[in-house]
C-alpha cells in the first residue's frame, strides 16, 4: 500500500483516537491546574498541616513513575472493589500527576516574585489571602505560562501511556490499525506527524496568550 | 502627645542584637530620621513598627493603642519601600486605589482620594500607565501616593532616596520635607546618609549595634555628639588617635588634656577646619585648637584642594579640604573652632 492509501485507511480510527487524546489532555491539564494552584498555595502559604499535606502529596506523585500510578488505579483498586474504566483511571492518573507538577511550576513562579510585593500589600492593609489573590497570583500565573506550555505538551504525549491500560486513545488506535495491515512504519510515522502538528499548534496558541497577557515593560521585546 | 511610642524593643538574630533596648517617640507631624551604618538595626526597627518583625520583647504604641501583636494590615501604618515594590500588573491608579478598595470605600470616594493623592504628587497624567513604563522618579512618587492615600497614622520611609541619582536626590529632599510638613504625618525615615538626615529631619536618632546612641535635633547631634561613634558618623571628619606615654599631660597643638583611661581620640570636623600658611599670624579665640603640620600630598577637587597633612608632634595624618593653594612640603597651621572638634577617651 502506498503512504496515501495508509493515510486514507487509518485516518478515521486515528482521528477517533485523537479526540480521546485531546479530551484526556485538556481535562487533566484543567483539573491539574485547579488542583495544582490549591496544592501550591497550601505548600507556600498554608499553615503547618496544609503545607505538610501538600508537600507530601506533591513529592509522592513526583517521586513515582506515572505508569505505576496508572497500574495502581486500574489494576490495584479492584482489590478494594473499586473498578474504574480505563478512561476514568487514565483521567484521574493524569490529573493528579499534572497537578503535582503544575504546583511546583507555580511555586517557582511565586518565589520569583520579589518579597516586597507581598510586604507592600500587607502594609497597605491587605490580609494575607487578599494579597495572594490580588497581587501574587495575577503575576505568578502570567509568569508560569511558558512552563505550562511545556506541561501541556508533555501531557499530550504522556497520554499515549494510557493505551497500556486499554484506554482508546490515539496510540491504541494506531497499534490496532498497524497490527491489521502490518504497515507499522507508515502508521506510526503518521501518528507521530499528528502529534507533532498538535504540539506545534499548542505552542503557537500558548505563546500568543503569553504575549497578550504580558505586563507592559516586563520583557525586553524583540524588534 | 506622641503618635508613635516604642518602648524597650529587643530583637536578636542568633548572636546578633539587632535591637537592644530601643526607645523612641515620634510626635504628631514630626519627621524622625534613624541613621546608622548597615547592620546597626535601623531597618529592623522600621520593620518591627510595620509589623514584619516579631519582637523578642518591648511594646509599640500608636496613638496610645498597643499594636505590638497586631499583624501589619491592622496597624494603619504605611510603608514606603526602597525599591518601591509597585504592583506591575496594575495601573498607577489601581496601585494607589487598592488600599482604599480593601478598606471598602465606595467608588466615588476612592476616585476622589486617589485623584487627590496623584494631584498632590503631581503625577495625575500618569494614572493609566503601568509601573514599568515609568521613570525611577515617577515610580517613587507613585509609591509615595500609594502610602499616603490611606491616611496612615505613621509613615515609614525605608531609604526612600537611595535609588535616585545624586542630582535628583538633592531636589527631592526639599520636596519630601515640604510634602511631609503639608501632610502632617508622623514619619520615621531610615537612611544611612547622615547629610540627608541632617537636612530633612526634625530629630535624628543615631543607631549602632542595635542601640540608640543619641536622639536630638540635627543641630544637637552635630554640635554635641555624645560619644566618639556619633561624632565620627555625623559630618565629614578626620580622627587623630593619641596614646599617652605616661601620666603626663597630653599636649595636642596648643591645648593640653588630662590623661584618662585608654587612648585619646580627637575628632575634627574637617569641613570647619581652616588651613593657613605657618607664618601667618592668627588670633585664636578661647578654646580654639591650633595644629601645626606639613603638606604631604594634594588632590585637585575643582573648587578646592584636598590635602594630606602630617601633624607635628603627634605624627598623625589628617585629610582636610581648603580653597587655598599650598605646595607639597609647605609648613602650615590648622585652626579648628572650639565646637568643631571633640575629644574622647576610649
Amino acid at each position: 500500500m502506498s503512504f496515501w492509501q495508509i493515510v486514507l485507511v487509518s485516518m478515521p480510527r486515528l482521528l477517533n483516537g485523537l479526540t480521546v487524546t485531546l479530551y484526556m489532555t485538556v481535562f487533566s491539564a484543567a483539573v491539574g491546574l485547579l488542583l495544582g494552584i490549591i496544592l501550591c498555595l497550601g505548600r507556600v502559604y498554608g499553615n503547618k498541616v496544609a503545607s505538610l499535606l501538600s508537600t507530601g502529596f506533591i513529592e509522592l506523585i513526583r517521586g513515582t513513575p506515572m505508569l505505576v500510578q496508572l497500574f495502581i488505579l486500574y489494576y490495584g483498586l479492584p482489590s478494594y472493589n473499586i473498578r474504574l474504566t480505563p478512561l476514568l483511571a487514565a483521567l484521574i492518573g493524569f490529573s493528579i500527576n499534572s497537578a503535582a507538577y503544575q504546583a511546583e511550576y507555580l511555586r517557582g513562579s511565586i518565589q520569583s516574585i520579589g518579597i516586597g510585593q507581598m510586604k507592600a500589600a500587607l502594609s497597605i492593609g491587605m490580609k494575607k489571602w487578599q494579597a495572594v489573590r490580588l497581587i501574587i497570583l495575577p503575576q505568578a500565573l502570567r509568569r508560569v505560562i511558558p512552563a505550562w506550555t511545556n506541561e501541556f505538551i508533555y501531557l499530550l504525549k504522556y497520554t499515549s501511556m494510557a493505551y497500556i491500560i486499554g484506554a482508546p486513545e490515539m496510540m491504541a488506535q494506531a497499534k490496532f490499525v498497524a497490527s491489521r495491515n502490518f504497515e507499522f512504519f507508515k502508521v506510526y510515522l503518521l501518528t507521530a506527524a499528528i502529534y507533532l502538528s498538535i504540539v506545534w499548534t499548542i505552542s503557537f496558541v500558548f505563546s500568543y496568550f503569553e504575549r497578550k497577557l504580558r505586563i507592559p515593560g516586563t520583557v525586553v521585546t524583540e524588534r | 502627645m506622641a503618635v508613635l511610642q516604642a518602648q524597650g524593643l529587643y530583637k536578636s538574630y542568633g548572636q546578633v542584637k539587632a535591637l537592644d533596648d530601643v526607645n523612641i517617640e515620634i510626635e504628631d507631624s514630626e519627621l524622625l530620621a534613624v541613621i546608622g551604618p548597615s547592620g546597626s538595626g535601623k531597618t529592623t526597627l522600621l520593620r518591627s513598627i510595620a509589623g514584619f518583625v516579631q519582637l523578642d520583647s518591648g511594646k509599640i504604641f500608636i496613638k496610645s493603642k498597643d499594636i505590638t501583636d497586631l499583624p501589619p494590615e491592622k496597624r494603619n501604618v504605611a510603608m514606603f519601600f526602597q525599591n518601591y515594590a509597585l504592583w506591575p500588573h496594575m495601573t498607577v491608579f489601581e496601585n494607589v486605589a487598592y488600599g482604599l478598595k480593601i478598606r471598602r470605600y465606595d467608588k466615588k470616594a476612592i476616585r476622589e482620594k486617589v485623584e487627590w493623592a496623584l494631584d498632590f504628587l503631581d503625577i495625575k497624567s500618569l494614572a493609566e500607565r503601568k509601573p514599568n513604563q515609568l521613570s525611577g522618579g515617577q515610580q517613587q512618587r507613585v509609591a509615595l501616593a500609594r502610602a499616603i492615600v490611606v491616611q496612615p497614622d505613621v509613615l515609614l520611609l525605608d531609604e526612600p532616596l537611595s535609588n535616585l541619582d545624586a542630582k535628583i536626590r538633592m531636589r527631592i529632599r526639599f520636596e519630601l520635607k515640604a510634602l511631609q510638613k503639608k501632610l502632617q504625618i508622623a514619619t520615621l525615615y531610615v537612611t544611612h546618609d547622615q547629610e540627608e538626615a541632617l537636612s530633612i529631619a526634625d530629630r535624628i536618632a543615631v543607631m549602632h549595634n542595635g542601640k540608640v546612641l543619641q536622639i536630638g535635633t540635627p543641630q544637637q547631634v552635630y554640635k554635641e555628639p555624645v560619644n566618639l561613634f556619633v561624632a565620627d558618623f555625623i559630618g565629614v571628619n578626620s580622627i587623630v588617635r593619641i596614646k599617652p606615654l605616661d601620666k603626663d599631660i597630653v599636649k595636642v597643638g596648643n591645648l593640653e588634656f588630662q590623661p584618662q583611661q585608654g587612648v585619646l581620640h580627637l575628632v575634627i570636623r574637617a569641613e570647619e577646619a581652616r588651613v593657613l600658611p605657618a607664618k601667618e599670624h592668627v588670633t585664636l579665640k578661647e578654646g580654639d585648637l591650633k595644629l601645626e603640620g606639613i603638606i604631604m600630598g594634594k588632590l585637585y577637587l575643582g573648587s578646592k584642594h584636598r590635602y594630606e597633612i602630617k601633624i607635628h608632634g603627634i605624627e598623625e595624618i589628617l585629610f582636610i579640604n581648603s580653597e587655598e593653594a599650598f605646595k607639597i612640603n609647605e609648613q602650615i597651621q590648622i585652626i579648628i573652632p572650639k565646637d568643631s572638634f571633640f575629644v574622647y577617651w576610649q
